[in-house]
Parts: C-alpha cells; structure tokens; sequence
C-alpha cells in the first residue's frame, strides 16, 4: 500500500486533456505490471469510455453501484488488450448532483484493496463534480495548457484545492499540449511562467500531438504503443507519481525530439 | 471623540480612545441627531473601536443608543491606527503646551509587520489589518486588502487594496506589479504596471509609481 494511490486528475477549465491524461496515465502503470482502475467522474458528459475504446462494453455504471443494484466488481470494465487495466464508467445519463461525496468516497474505499492505483477523472468546473472526485483522493494532478485562461482556472482550483484534505503538498501539475515555439514567440506563454503562477511541483510537459488525439479517437491510448516517445513521458509522469526522483528536463527533451519529429513529418510529406 | 468615515463600501463610526462613557454616548446622539432617517433599513453603519478590546464596555451602551434611534450596526471593528493616534497625541501635547520630546517618543507605538510567506490565488481573498510583507505572488483573480502598508517580494497581478486609515501615508512596494486595480484609501487605478521593484503610494490626490533604483531616496 502506497501513500499515492488515489489520484485525481483535475483542472478547473473544460478542454485541457484531462480524460486522455487519465486514459494514458492509467495505460503507463499498466504497463508497469500495477493494477489499475480509472473512475470516470464526469458523470452526463462521460468520454473516458471512448478515449480507452470502451464505449461498447459497459453494462452497468458507478450509478449503479451507488444505488446498490449491483456490486463494484460487476460493474468495472476490464480492458481488452492490457488486463492490468480497468474502467469505472459514468452514467451518460445522471446527473453530477445525483451522486454526493459520500457515495465516492464509498465506491472508492469499497474498490481499494483489489487495485495498485486508482485515478478518478474530474469534470471540468469547481462544482459538485469536482467536489466528489477530489474527497476520496490522496493526490491530485493538476493538468493545464499553456494559455493564460487555463492556468488562472488550474490557479483558481489550487486556491480550493489548498483548504481541503488534500492542502498543496499532495497537488502536482501537468503542462500539455506544449508546443515547441512558446518559450520563443512573445506573447505566448511560457513554463517557466507556468511554474512560477502555479508554484507547485510540476511532474511532466505532454507535447501538442496529433498522434495523442488520433489515439484517443481511434480509442488507443498512445501510451499503449511501446515504441512511442510520447509513451516515455508518460511512464516518467507515472514513475514520478510512484516516487521516482526522475527530472522533468527529462520530458522537456522528449518533447522537443517528438515536436521536431513531427515537424520533420511534414516536411518530408 | 468621535468621527465619521467611508472606506469606498461602507459607513464607519471612529470611536476614539480613552473617550468617557458619558462624553461618548452625548457625542454620538448629538452627531446623529435626525439622521435615523437617513440610513435605509439595508444599510446603516460600522462602528469602529480605536484601541481594541480595551474598549469593548462601550459597545453595548453605544448599540443601545443606535437602536433607540433605530439605525442598524453593519459589523464592530476593533483596531489600532497608530499613526493616526500618534497624530492625535501630538497634536492634544502640542495644544496642552506640554511638547517635550520624551512624551513624543512615549507617545510613538510600534508598528509591527506581518510576514506571509504565501501566494495569493485566483479566488481567494487575504484581509490583514495592520502592515503586511508578502513573500510569494498576489495571482490574478486574487484580491488582497491591507489597513496598513504591503510589501510583496513577488508579482502583483490581482487586486490590492491598502491604506484604509491613512491612505496619504500608505504605499506598497513590490518586485513587479500588474495589477488589475491598485487602491489605497478611496483612491485606485487601474494603469499601474511595472516590472521591476517600484514603490506604489499617493501624491497629490493621484496614484503614482516610483521605480526603486540603487540611489532611490524616499521623499514624502
């Protein structure tokens, strides 16, 4: 048992990429032989289904398990390719106000013991949605973009975050969709600048990749590909949440040979 | 002795030191004769005690008499303005003839200066009454409101707002500032932006910058 086994992923604006982190964290330590069980919190907007390729093989909800109509281990959805992996899926058609913070923190401590990790993907916004995906976590990771309005909202989300159980020494942040020309071009903003708004440890740059959203469409997490760079960011994301003292220079080089890479891409097209 | 304020959101009765009882409650009913009607049921006013707790037997005569004269209290401060009170005690030595220098210094009380070493986030909102040094960033979206004087080792970028009590005396310095709104006493701005260590404060009715440079002197 770890002190880092609940793991929110959350961030305050809609649209940063907090479902396909989550898909691709949850792949990496996967992939790392740990037992994994992604909950999708964004109950009414769910996706996290589809971004894992899912969508088809849900029978029952956490609605479901929170009604007692059946058990948690009935309604977990095991992955088809990678065992280690298993899903928690939303109802499409409840409501985030139909599920209080006491039916998470049930689910959550019910499920436990059965896995090494379980991360929670948050709705967007600082409603009761958050609220509910945030109680039953011991850590939080943050993920925001490089834009002025997602890092005030991530900033907005630290300052709640700050006054719950979980204070600032278990909250972490994740730069993504990093593109190569933000620390040259002016008026763009740049990590140092992130770092400095949020100043909180940051554990990892995810670069702007078309292959991540082809991943997440095609329903494959990137992360499930061995070869990819994008794969090692990720494992070093999750190595670092396990505790490993890896620098996150690290990720500022992969990112810079996967965007070069890409770049390269198209120009020989 | 006893004044009337508006700090730009509501009304505030000053209750001065070491007023008696009776001198008090004659001076508030004078002062508030035939107001009663000028306050409307939502708002009435604040009442704020200078000397703290010290004073806390007056509250209850005094909130008798208000609500005889059916205005509503809002909130009861207490405080110390020292500067303020130093003001007074020179002034009341001056007039007695009795200035000398041993009863200025006695008169003199020490300003103390809080540190935070805390960033200010979006949302949140940090109220400190007296002087503050802030070691971290005051992040937009952040509101910040200081009675006395504010020093951030640090970026400004959200709303401040100091010198409630004496505001031509107050400043705030710090190592960048892009405030959305600067204010000190009822006066703001909302063009004050600087990005390196600049001093903040009042001159002539007008919030104004002066860069710190290494042969910067301050000159009130």
């Amino acid at each position: 048992m770890n002190n880092r086994q609940v793991i929110v992923i959350t961030s305050g604006k809609g649209g940063v990429g907090k479902t396909t982190i989550t898909a691709n964290l949850g792949a990496a330590f996967a992939n790392l032989g740990k037992k994994v069980c992604l909950i999708d919190g964004d109950l009414g907007l769910k996706n996290l289904d589809v971004v894992l390729g899912l969508e088809n093989r849900i029978l029952y909800t956490i609605m479901d398990v929170v009604s007692g109509r059946v058990g948690a281990s009935e309604a977990l959805v095991r992955h088809k390719t990678n065992r280690n992996l298993y899903l928690l899926p939303a109802s499409q058609i409840a409501t985030k106000e139909m599920m209080t913070v006491e039916d998470m923190t049930k689910v959550v401590t019910r499920i436990k013991p059965d896995f090494d990790y379980i991360i929670i993907d948050s709705p967007a916004g600082i409603e009761s949605g958050f609220r509910n995906a945030v109680a039953a976590a011991d850590t939080a990771v943050l993920v925001t973009n490089p834009e002025f309005t997602a890092v005030s909202d991530a900033d907005r989300v630290l300052g709640l975050l700050e006054n719950t159980h979980l204070g600032l020494d278990n909250v972490f942040f994740i730069l993504n969709k990093v593109k190569e020309s933000m620390n040259e071009k002016r008026g763009m903003m740049k990590t140092e600048e992130v770092m400095k708004t949020l100043s909180i440890p940051m554990i990892g740059m995810v670069p702007d990749s078309d292959e991540v959203f082809i991943g997440s469409n095609r329903g494959v997490p990137i992360a499930f590909e061995p070869s990819h760079d994008m794969n090692k960011i990720f494992t070093n994301i999750t190595r670092r949440i396990m505790g490993h003292n890896i620098p996150v220079e690290e990720d500022f080089k992969l990112a810079r040979t996967t965007v070069w890479k890409l770049f390269l891409k198209l120009f020989r097209s | 002795m006893i004044d009337f304020r508006f700090n730009g959101q509501e009304l505030i009765l000053w209750i001065g030191k070491d007023t008696p009882k009776e001198i008090l409650l004659h001076d508030v009913d004078n002062r508030l004769k035939n107001m009663s009607t000028f306050f409307s049921d939502e708002e009435g006013l604040s009442l704020l005690f200078e000397g703290g707790m010290d004073q806390s037997s007056l509250i209850l005569p005094v909130l008798d008499l208000l609500e005889r004269k059916n205005i509503k209290v809002r909130t009861i401060h207490f405080t110390k303005p020292e500067r303020q009170l130093n003001r007074q005690i020179s002034a009341e030595l001056k007039k007695t003839g009795d200035s000398e220098p041993e009863s200025e210094e006695q008169a003199v009380i020490e300003r103390k200066l809080k540190l935070f070493q805390t960033t200010v986030r979006s949302g949140q909102v940090f109220e400190y009454d007296g002087d503050a040094l802030i070691i971290g960033s005051i992040n937009k979206g952040a509101q910040v409101t200081v009675t006395g004087n504010l020093i951030v080792i640090g970026e400004i970028k959200g709303n401040v707002r100091v010198g409630l009590y004496d505001p031509e005396e107050a400043f705030i310095l710090a190592t960048s500032m892009h405030p959305n709104i600067m204010q000190i006493g009822n006066t703001f701005s909302t063009s004050i932006s600087s990005d390196e260590l600049a001093l903040c404060k009042m001159k002539n009715g007008r919030l104004t910058l002066e860069p710190i440079t290494e042969n910067y002197s301050y000159n009130n």
